[in-house]
């Protein structure tokens, strides 16, 4: 069964005022009945003191006869007459005041007749007396028949007393009982009272905190619906039938439509694919979630928006699903850059094919004349130079050379765009064993002596075919730029810093300017005449291009005619 | 001229390459009798014993093809194709003979059954030793089917 916190509540006050009223109303019963038991106390006094007057009225008649008797005085007349009259009226007082106790009725019914019996006795005493004198008189009370008659009053009387004695005696004790119970009931009145106050002021606290809560839920709910109100992103909930239970502002915008005409109504409506979002909220029902899934929302108008929703399950305290949250991404923009993305990388791949072409065709275009210009000089030269004097032979080796240069031009530029379109994977580089190898290969090409220090060469990742290429064009420039020493030396070595090995090579060449720095590693520029230093000028190009596409860097110092020194940085090989 | 003399053909566009590839092949003391096409399309023609060389006798079997690849009509790519899918034809050693290093068809080339593949050096010497070693090779060294 299940209350709500109010009905609860009320469930409570109700018990507890049901309770108190209970007790109230037994509380004053009790209250009635100690009361009633007060009155029968007073009441059996009032019998106790009535009789006792009649006692009084009996003792006075007697006493007066008697002293008339005696003395023959009328004085002593006047308490006998006195008391006859209000012997009467205590009596019937008496008899008013027992009259719901039977068994006294029936004594003061004997006290009655014997008080009336001792009248007519006294009477008739007093009568002889005032005839004959107090001779008769001695007679009369000698006989003892007046002290019968008072006797016989006084044990009436005592009877009369000693039973209402016994009642009041069992009054007080029933009164005594009576107050003593109620003065525990009081008690355990006043306990019950306390402790229902107690639980009063505990619920009314508890109400109070509930409330404070219910008003701080009520502030964080208002704080979400502002924070969903905000989103641009349109919002909504779903119950298991696929219906509509809630919208934010932006789902009203999206579709056209307004929150009372969205809520109640089939999510799937408003798709271009309903079946697809209808598939689309199963699937979070089942999987409790979905992402990313492509829908398309249509507005009233007709205008269509490309949405990405990303959907969960929300579910109760105990775990029960309750709906779908699910919450749309207006990915129109991204799809129009997606598109562009794509036409632009079209274009590219476009334009990296021309640039293919453009290179085979400079490659095998250019070359075929050279080559043809080449192949004759040297037809001229095998067969014609006797013909031709020493100018003419001058000019035609001219030729030759000269068409040699270009064909190499060619080749190190193709060499180096090759570089920008080749992926090469990376890999771990023995360092130390690749240097060795291009030393030697090096060695074989130049007869002079070349010192050679290989420090420590710690590995790096790279493209090794690469890598070697950038060692060759070192090793060989070093060499190069140091043949007008008497002796080259050659120093090769390593550091780390931080995710980068640093390789060096130091020789004690020519070296050059650092002022033209700037020149140093650009495409077919050089720091040295052709009949100083051969060369094309690309092979630092080719290094800087290569170890730029390792993410290192390239750099050098020097100091003409001191030597140089350069540097470059490859990734460690567990970056 | 007796087509059924022919023991290499060889297809080149240029008439420069041309000359100088033959120089260079008699140079090197090659004694066989070279028939020089002037592309795809004619080489084709002479292979198939078509028009001009009709005369030829298609039994007659070559001992080597040179192909250049960038001609006009039909490509160098296109003869080898043709030829090596054809199991009369396909036996035959093919070299290609190109100008570039960056010929994007070297691997298909080797795909479609090309027996060697050579870049022609622009300088003369190792021209004419590159071409002088080849013909040395195909025709001395190596061991024809036929």
């Amino acid at each position: 069964m299940k209350f709500s916190s109010d009905k609860k509540n009320l469930f409570f006050f109700s018990i507890a005022g049901i309770a108190l009223v209970s007790v109230l109303v037994i509380f004053y019963f009790k209250i009635q009945k100690v009361k009633s038991t007060n009155d029968w106390v007073e009441h059996t006094q009032e019998v106790l003191r009535k009789s006792d007057n009649v006692l009084l009225d009996v003792l006075n008649i007697e006493t007066g006869s008697r002293g008339f008797m005696l003395t023959g005085n009328e004085v002593f007349l006047t308490p006998f007459y006195e008391a006859v009259i209000k012997i009467g009226n205590d009596i019937t007082d008496l008899t008013i005041l027992t009259k719901d106790n039977p068994s006294q009725q029936s004594r003061i019914d004997s006290l009655k007749k014997a008080g009336e019996d001792g009248l007519v006795f006294m009477k008739q005493s007093i009568e002889v007396r005032k005839k004959n004198g107090l001779m008769d008189t001695e007679k009369i009370i000698a006989s003892g028949n007046g002290k019968n008659l008072v006797d016989k009053i006084r044990s009436i009387i005592t009877d009369i007393d000693s039973e209402e004695f016994r009642l009041l005696k069992l009054r007080k004790s029933e009164n005594e009982k009576s107050v003593t119970s109620s003065e525990l009931i009081f008690v355990l009145l006043l306990v019950f009272i306390v402790v229902v106050l107690a639980f009063v002021i505990v619920v009314i606290n508890n109400q109070n905190t509930k409330n404070k809560l219910a008003e701080k839920e009520k502030q964080t709910s208002q704080y979400s619906r502002s924070l969903i109100e905000a989103s641009l992103d349109p919002l909504v909930t779903i119950n298991s039938d696929g219906k509509i239970t809630d919208v934010n502002s932006a789902s009203e915008k999206i579709t056209g439509i307004l929150r009372k005409d969205l809520i109640g109504t089939d999510f799937s409506n408003y798709f271009t694919e309903p079946e697809k979002a209808q598939a689309g909220y199963r699937q979070v029902f089942e999987k409790s979630f979905v992402s990313d899934y492509p829908l398309t929302l249509k507005h009233k108008s007709g205008q269509l928006t490309d949405v990405l929703y990303n959907a969960s399950v929300y579910k109760d305290n105990n775990g029960n699903v309750l709906g779908v949250f699910a919450a749309a991404r207006d990915v129109t923009e991204q799809k129009l850059a997606d598109k562009i993305i794509i036409e632009r990388t079209t274009q590219l791949q476009s334009v990296n094919k021309e640039l293919e072409a453009f290179t085979y065709s400079v490659s095998h275009d250019l070359r075929a004349p050279l080559r043809a210009i080449n192949g004759y000089a040297k037809i001229l030269q095998e067969d014609y130079t006797e013909k031709l004097d020493a100018d003419g032979i001058k000019s035609l080796y001219a030729i030759q050379n000269n068409s040699k240069k270009m064909g190499t031009l060619i080749d190190d530029l193709l060499a180096f765009s090759r570089l920008g379109r080749k992926v090469v994977p990376s890999s771990e580089i023995n360092m130390a064993v690749l240097v060795k190898s291009v030393r030697e290969e090096e060695l074989l090409n130049n007869p002079k002596e070349i010192e050679f220090e290989i420090k420590e060469l710690l590995p790096a990742k790279g493209q090794q075919a690469l890598i070697k290429q950038v060692w060759v064009n070192l090793i060989s420039n070093a060499i190069k730029y140091s043949q007008h020493k008497p002796k080259t030396k050659i120093e090769i070595g390593s550091y780390q810093k931080n995710n980068q090995v640093v390789y060096y090579i130091k020789d004690n060449g020519v070296g050059f300017d650092m002022q033209y720095y700037s020149k140093l590693f650009g495409v077919f520029q050089r720091l040295h005449s052709q009949e100083e230093f051969e060369g094309t000028g690309i092979g630092l190009a080719i290094v800087q291009k290569i170890i730029q596409r390792h993410n290192g860097t390239v750099w050098a110092e020097s100091k003409l005619n001191e030597g140089a020194c350069f540097y470059f940085s490859l990734p460690t090989i567990n970056s | 001229m007796n087509y059924n003399d022919v023991e290499i053909l060889f297809a080149e566009d240029s008439a420069d390459d041309a000359a100088l590839t033959i120089r260079a092949l008699k140079k090197g003391g090659l004694s066989n009798t070279i028939f020089h096409v002037k592309d795809g399309a004619e080489a084709l023609d002479f292979m198939y014993c078509r028009g001009e060389y009709a005369t030829r006798n298609i039994q007659n079997h070559l001992k080597l093809i040179l192909l250049d690849l960038k001609m006009p009509k039909v490509s160098g790519t296109e003869v080898l194709e043709k030829l090596k899918s054809d199991p009369a034809f396909k036996i035959i050693p093919v070299v290609i003979l190109t100008s570039s290093k960056e010929d994007p068809d070297i691997t298909r080339c080797y795909e479609l059954g090309a027996n060697s593949y050579i870049v022609k050096p622009v300088e003369s010497d190792n021209f004419f030793q590159t071409i002088k070693d080849l013909s040395m090779y195909w025709m001395i060294s190596n061991q024809p089917p036929h």
